[in-house]
């Protein structure tokens, strides 16, 4: 599946869940996402892109049920496909490439 | 979409609906959870919960399954759809952002949306209930009622007969069935509890031809309504079922007691099962040949009921097979008519039939029908109020798109085309009018709790008034077409900015046309607003005329009570010794002062009434009988006294006044007057006509003052005839008491009745106050509603004169700063300015003035005492409401004299 197909938005949903593993639910995808951008991101839009993705074959979830001392909900787990990672290697391939040998810009 | 029940607060049932396409409740639960725990995270308010629901709402539903984003990392979904979806969403943004940045339009705007759909809302889905909404019945449009309609030219309607009923299903071939019915008291008893309950008595094939299958159980058999009195079996509606049996299955196949015989429940009628007339909702159904157990009252003349043409008792509806119109059925029914006319002439010539739809005839006859007569009034003044808030809105619009002339300019100077300004205009509209919408809604659902206060519904129980999906989809088209309607000018004046113009001051003759339109709409408020006053005068005025009308007896500290003996009880002697029991019982109750008894209470609702017949001229040898319906009563001796009716001549009822004795009646002095005029009534005789046997004569001993003693109050010299009770059995009668103390001595009274006799279903003990304020809730709700709705036209119109004005003040400003440098004085400058804006207050004025005189007509049914055109009103309502809007001149009127020509010159 080529790269392109997938919006920025939708790359770093796919990269917030990679990074939270087994706690890759709907919440702390929304705090990740919003602590690693450093804007507010709103929930409804997470949640739409992880069903849209879930839809294209790219996560696959089920639900967890919780943690016997905790109590509480079942809650829908996500993690990634092999496809996911095909395109997520590729664009780091990419992203570096393109990096290599230019200075670093600063935030002035 | 479902109806908010099962215990879903509005609310939860919104988010529900919005939630809808996550089908995993725990996929709900869990966005829920999450959504809330951010909100609190990031100290949100309620509505950016609210803002990310309608987006997961909306996302969900068109976006899901689109094509991924290319757009980059705000654009949210791609695809033609999802495109032009989300450049909706970023107009929908921009506009919420444009009336965040408007508070104060948004301030007076929203609410006044919200009143208006919110008040149509509640009207609609009462008018929806009672005229629109077919019945809960397999294919309700073939289902048609019939009506006796009197051949003679004064349109009468009336039931059928029970041998008129047979003839009709056994000779009518294009109905698949005719069914009949008629309403009854019961009294139902299960273990030691007694109670009262509405049942109907029906043909076997009521159900079929209805078109309702029970939830449990079966329907009447054939043979169960071919032998009188030989098959005990009641079918009970589901409110019965879950109030009286705990809704238990095995409930289908026990025995219960009605009217003191015990009845077998076959079935239980499905929830929805609708009530055929809206007065009551029957809750027990039984066949009609068990009538003399149901109908005990008419036991002693059966023959006359089930053999008699006259007396008319039944209701009948058909169901028609499909390819048959109601025309063709209409012409096979009169033709039996006619036969029945030529074969029966004294009780059949002059009656015809008519049919109507049966979902149209729960009103009633198609005459008269005061509540449809109210539903149209109502829905003709909440259109009014809904196109006073549409001007109203426009013209707040009108002027900010006037301020926002530079802005779109500049939008138009850097690409936008006018069609994208336009449908920005038109989107901030629908988004205002949206959320109008849903505030109104909600506010919808109030209104509906409070409707039974208002005394809406409390006189037709058989109406289901509900909030559905019908009621939710016309809100929503109500708002949009208020978001166009109100939004369409000022977006179209808004978009045709002139490009060349705009960064300047705008033209002299684009500020006078926008000056007129905005001048025409504040005309069209006044004139609605003044209609509506006009109409609340009118009923504010009836409700105090009624409410102060002399009633010929005191109704304060009265208390009444319906007492119901065995129905099957048939000793006359026995009954009148437990009546008499029974008030001795009360009379020893602290705080009763007196205590009679009487067939029926004033304002009860029940009428009693009978033909008379006099001899015109007694003392002719040719003397003849005439004849007359009059109202009755039946009351022992006491009555007069505890009613405090002046008795004006002879005497009242005695001890020697018993059965056997010589009958005697006392009549009031309208009667007499009209019977005897210039001669004392004392002495005289009339006769009353009685079901079986002759007539019988009855001797007047007194004469009493007139009064308004039933439900209407326009009957105060109505002909009324008294009868002892003591030569008149009866098998329910009204306790009244003059008692003080209120509701602790109406539980006395219920507790004395208990102690009496456990067996008489307790009645309600109420004032004869209460009873009238019932009577008069319609005439009460008319004028608390049209009051409602005058006054807040009334402030919507001054709002929008106040807009206007100020605006012309604005645009005027150069022109009063030369005046005021050329000498003018403030009171000048106060009187131009107040003067200048008089025009369209008086056009609206006089319009309203003839639009009223127009259509107050239409109120006459429910005025008493003042004319639909009563000029004091018109003027009243005229004047205050010039007052009111030259009042709301005066401010902008006031800060125009207080500008500094030098600045305003320098400007």
């Amino acid at each position: 599946m080529p790269p392109e197909v997938l919006g920025g938005f939708e790359h770093h949903v796919l990269l917030a869940v990679l990074r939270l593993g087994k706690e890759a639910y709907s919440m702390p995808i929304v705090v990740e996402l919003q602590s690693r951008t450093g804007r507010e991101v709103s929930p409804s839009k997470v949640y739409v892109a992880l069903r849209r993705l879930e839809d294209r074959g790219l996560l696959r979830s089920r639900f967890v049920p919780p943690p016997v001392a905790e109590g509480g909900r079942e809650r829908r787990m996500f993690s990634l496909q092999p496809a996911a990672l095909v395109i997520l290697r590729e664009s780091k391939r990419v992203f570096t490439g393109l990096w290599e040998d230019l200075p670093i810009l600063d935030e002035s | 979409m479902k109806p908010p029940q099962g215990g879903l607060s509005p609310r939860e049932w919104l988010i529900q609906l919005l939630l809808a396409p996550l089908t995993d409740a725990r996929d709900r639960a869990e966005f829920l959870f999450d959504l809330e725990a951010l909100r609190r995270e990031r100290r949100r308010g309620r509505t950016w919960f609210w803002y990310e629901l309608f987006r997961i709402a909306c996302a969900l539903r068109f976006n899901r399954a689109a094509a991924p984003s290319t757009a980059g990392h705000e654009a949210g979904g791609g695809g033609r759809v999802g495109m032009f979806f989300e450049s909706i969403m970023a107009d929908v943004r921009l506009a919420l952002r444009m009336l965040g940045r408007a508070p104060v339009l948004t301030l007076v705007a929203l609410p006044t949306i919200a009143l208006a759909i919110g008040a149509t809302t509640v009207l609609f889905s009462f008018a929806d209930a009672l005229l629109l909404r077919p019945l809960p019945v397999r294919e309700p449009d073939r289902l048609l009622s019939f009506y006796h309609v009197s051949t003679d030219g004064r349109r009468d309607f009336s039931d059928f007969s029970y041998p008129d009923y047979v003839d009709l299903r056994e000779q009518s071939r294009r109905f698949t069935g005719i069914a009949a019915r008629s309403g009854v008291d019961v009294r139902l008893g299960i273990g030691r509890e007694a109670e009262s309950v509405q049942g109907q008595i029906v043909s076997g094939n009521h159900f079929d031809v209805l078109g309702v299958t029970p939830e449990l159980g079966r329907t009447f058999l054939p043979e169960e309504d071919r032998t009188a009195g030989t098959h005990a079996v009641v079918i009970i509606s589901r409110s019965l079922f879950e109030r009286r049996f705990g809704a238990d299955p095995s409930t289908v196949g026990e025995s219960i007691a009605l009217n003191g015989r015990s009845f077998t429940v076959i079935g239980v009628a499905p929830a929805a099962m609708p009530a055929l007339d809206l007065e009551t909702r029957p809750e027990l159904w039984v066949p009609l040949m068990m009538h003399d157990i149901i109908l005990p009252g008419f036991r002693a003349f059966e023959t006359s009921l089930f053999g008699n043409r006259g007396t008319h008792w039944l209701q009948l509806m058909g169901r028609l097979p499909a390819g048959i119109s109601a025309e063709v059925a209409e012409t096979e029914l009169q033709a039996i008519a006619r036969r029945q006319a030529e074969m029966y002439p004294e009780t059949n010539e002059s009656w015809g039939i008519l049919v109507t739809p049966t979902s149209g005839a729960r009103t009633g006859p198609p005459a008269g029908r005061p509540l449809v007569r109210l539903t149209v009034l109502l829905a003709v003044v909440v259109a009014m109020v809904l196109l006073i808030a549409c001007a109203n809105i426009a013209n707040l619009l009108l002027a900010r798109a006037s301020g926002r002339r530079q802005e779109m300019g500049v939008r138009l100077a850097i690409g936008a085309s006018r069609r994208r300004l336009l449908r920005q205009g038109l989107t901030e509209a629908t988004v205002l009018a949206g959320l109008g919408g849903c505030a109104g809604v909600l506010l919808a659902v109030w209104g509906m709790r409070l409707m039974p206060a208002l005394g809406l519904t409390s006189r037709v129980p058989g109406l289901d008034v509900r909030l559905d999906a019908r009621v939710l989809a016309f809100a929503t088209g109500l708002a949009l077409v208020t978001g166009i309607l109100f939004g369409l000018f000022p977006a179209l004046q808004a978009s045709s900015v002139n490009l060349a113009r705009s960064g300047r001051r705008p033209s002299e003759e684009g500020a006078r046309r926008r000056v007129a339109l905005r001048q025409t709409l504040v005309i069209i408020q006044l004139a609605f607003a003044l209609v509506l006053l006009i109409g609340a005068g009118l009923t504010l005025r009836t409700l105090w005329n009624l409410q102060r009308v002399p009633l010929g007896f005191d109704p304060d500290d009265l208390l009444v009570a319906r007492v119901d003996l065995n129905p099957l009880d048939e000793d006359a002697a026995r009954e009148i010794r437990i009546y008499e029991q029974i008030a001795d019982g009360v009379r020893s109750i602290p705080g009763v002062r007196d205590v009679s008894l009487a067939r029926v209470s004033p304002f009860s609702g029940l009428r009693m009434a009978n033909d008379i017949f006099w001899e015109s001229d007694e003392r002719g040898s040719s003397a003849t009988r005439e004849r007359m319906n009059v109202d009755m009563n039946v009351v022992d001796g006491g009555y007069f006294r505890t009613m405090g009716i002046p008795v004006l001549t002879g005497r009242v009822f005695g001890a020697k006044d018993r059965a056997g004795a010589s009958n005697v009646a006392i009549v009031n002095q309208a009667l007499a007057a009209r019977l005897w005029p210039g001669e004392d009534a004392v002495g005289k005789t009339i006769w009353d006509w009685r079901t079986q046997g002759p007539d019988r004569a009855l001797e007047v001993v007194g004469v009493v003052a007139n009064g308004r003693y039933y439900r209407s109050w326009r009957n105060a010299d109505q002909p009324f005839v008294f009868l002892p009770l003591a030569q008149n059995s009866m098998r329910a009668a009204t306790l009244h008491m003059r008692a003080s103390g209120g509701a602790a001595t109406a539980e006395r009274v219920r507790e004395a009745l208990r102690d009496t006799d456990p067996a008489i279903p307790i009645p309600e003990v109420r004032g004869v106050r209460d009873a009238m304020a019932d009577a008069l809730a319609l005439q009460r709700t008319n004028a608390r509603l049209l009051g409602l709705f005058g006054g807040l036209a009334a402030l919507m119109s001054v709002i929008g004169v106040y807009g206007v004005v100020s605006f012309t003040v604005s645009q005027r400003t150069h022109e009063i700063g030369v005046r005021m440098a050329l000498g003018a004085r403030p009171a000048d400058i106060r009187r131009l300015v107040v003067l200048g804006s008089a025009r369209p207050i008086v056009i609206g004025g006089a319009i309203g003035w003839i639009a009223a005189a127009a259509l107050t007509g239409y109120l006459a049914p429910f005025l008493y005492g003042v004319a639909p055109r009563d000029p004091l009103t018109f003027g009243l309502f005229g004047a205050v409401l010039a007052a009111v809007g030259l009042a709301a001149t005066y401010i902008p009127a006031w800060r125009a004299t207080r500008l500094d020509p030098l600045l305003v010159l320098r400007d």
